[in-house]
């Protein structure tokens, strides 16, 4: 009689531990996530990233200081001359419209995260597919002024262009993917306004479970399109021949 | 008696064991923590992004190592303003203000021939400002190097945005048909536009807009017809 109370008691006492173990494993599933990886790789990636960065904070001062240079030649020159600091002032703006400055001033920044994983949105959950968002925000941003934009810290320019490659968008031939950071230089007020028009593209993507976040800056700076770009078929049509 | 110190020394151990092992765990979380998928995803997109942007980096240093020197052997006022007056050009041409000309494509976009049931709330038959957002973007993948819409050059602050029954390219309102001129590798482009899967197939096959495509081997696109402004912007000053 003792022995098979003794043994219920063991009984108990597994199952019992059995359901503490199980609880125990759901909490952690729920609060780390479902497709969790332990953290050594990122460790890696982390640690990688931090040493690129460095190399190219370096090899960019060391563009910016040839840069210099060449100011100062510009500007020692427009000394002598009106008309070379006349060129050379417009040659500035031209630079910085067409992405090769980095150029500060007022406007917005819009930060877009994916909904989360949720079976009620998982037909058009993310930015990747949805890069048409993007090009219409763009489209947003040029119409009320913007006059330079880079997004996830890439010059916005005449040529880029946005394609599917595979699970990230390659934006100036460079992988991009969520979080999506916009920055915009012009007038924030309007822009703001523009992009939160009842029925725009803000609450369109807010209805599938974008979240988005858009801050006034009353100064931000925009990087500087970094690659060469040569026009091999375009040629201007010079004036002599007609 | 003896048995019972005995189990009593096992209870004792199990309760120490009890607590030692959630310690143990605890401790290791830190060490051990785990991330999502997501996080892995973003965090290589970084890395990748950044490899190829020092890439490039690389190659504009070395174009502007050669300008240096160009201008180390200016010596007059004259030659100066030729190596300007160069660099102006090369940059207005870039960002769209020379006419340009060059192999390409045609593309005439227009709505569908559909007749419109009244009541119908169905507005696939016609162009809109995405279609063509989405054709543009495609021309670019493609590596069209200059693009015009119906005499409009579109430049990097064109909006195409819909305007009631018209299309608005540089605050101008078009109206269908949209004749978009690209210069480029024409065969790319022409592949851009009409392959299986491309927008414009879809645009042609399912939403039975008309899209019509003609290969030229010189076509001429028209340079920004407005003068460049910039109210908002400057340089970002040295030592900060």
């Amino acid at each position: 009689m003792k022995n098979i109370a003794s043994k219920t008691l063991i009984v108990a006492v597994c199952v019992l531990l059995g359901i503490i173990i199980s609880i125990q494993y759901k909490t952690v599933n729920d609060v780390v996530g479902p497709d969790s990886i332990p953290s050594q790789k990122n460790k890696e990636l982390v640690n990688e990233l931090a040493r690129l960065e460095e190399e190219k904070e370096g090899l960019m001062n060391e563009l910016t200081n040839l840069e210099n240079k060449i100011k100062k030649y510009e500007s020692e020159a427009s000394k002598e001359s009106d008309y070379i600091k006349e060129l050379s002032e417009e040659l500035e703006k031209y630079r910085m419209f067409s992405g090769y400055e980095e150029v500060e001033g007022p406007g917005v920044e819009i930060v877009i995260n994916e909904p989360e994983i949720n079976d009620e949105y998982a037909h058009s959950s993310s930015i990747v597919e949805n890069y048409d968002y993007l090009l219409d925000i763009i489209s947003y941003l040029n119409v009320t002024g913007s006059e330079a934009i880079s997004i996830n810290d890439l010059r916005y320019t005449s040529y880029s262009e946005m394609l599917i490659a595979g699970e990230h968008i390659n934006f100036n031939n460079k992988p991009i993917g969520a979080p999506i950071k916009i920055k915009a230089i012009g007038p924030s007020d309007d822009i703001e306004s523009a992009l939160r028009i009842s029925g725009g593209i803000i609450n369109l993507m807010e209805s599938y479970g974008f979240q988005i976040e858009i801050k006034k800056h009353d100064k931000l700076t925009i990087p500087r399109y970094t690659e060469i770009k040569e026009l091999k078929y375009a040629k201007p049509i010079s004036d002599d021949e007609e | 008696m003896n048995k019972y110190i005995i189990k009593g020394i096992i209870l004792i151990m199990c309760i120490f064991l009890g607590i030692l092992i959630p310690y143990q765990i605890r401790n290791n979380v830190e060490d051990n923590s785990f991330v999502s998928l997501s996080t892995i995803k973003e965090k290589q997109n970084d890395v990748d992004k950044i490899k190829k942007e020092i890439i490039d980096i690389k190659k504009l240093t070395k174009e502007q190592e050669k300008k240096f020197q160009k201008l180390e052997d200016v010596n007059d006022t004259r030659e100066m303003i030729e190596v300007l007056e160069k660099d102006i050009e090369k940059y207005k041409t870039l960002s769209g203000f020379n006419d340009l000309e060059g192999p390409g494509i045609v593309l005439t976009v227009q709505d569908s021939d559909k007749e419109y049931i009244y009541g119908e709330s169905d507005s696939s038959g016609i162009v809109h400002d995405a279609d063509i957002q989405n054709i543009l973007n495609d021309l670019k993948v493609a590596g069209a190097e200059a693009i015009s819409i119906s005499g409009q050059r579109v430049i990097l602050n064109s909006p195409v945005k819909c305007g009631g029954p018209v299309i608005r390219v540089n605050n101008k309102n078009l109206i269908a048909p949209f004749v978009i001129r690209a210069i480029g590798d024409s065969k790319k482009l022409y592949a851009a536009i009409d392959a299986p899967g491309a927008y414009g197939r879809y645009l042609n096959d399912s939403r039975d807009l008309k899209l019509e495509i003609k290969e030229k081997s010189r076509i001429v696109v028209p340079r920004y017809s407005n003068t460049l402004e910039i109210n908002y912007m400057k340089l970002v000053e040295e030592g900060e």
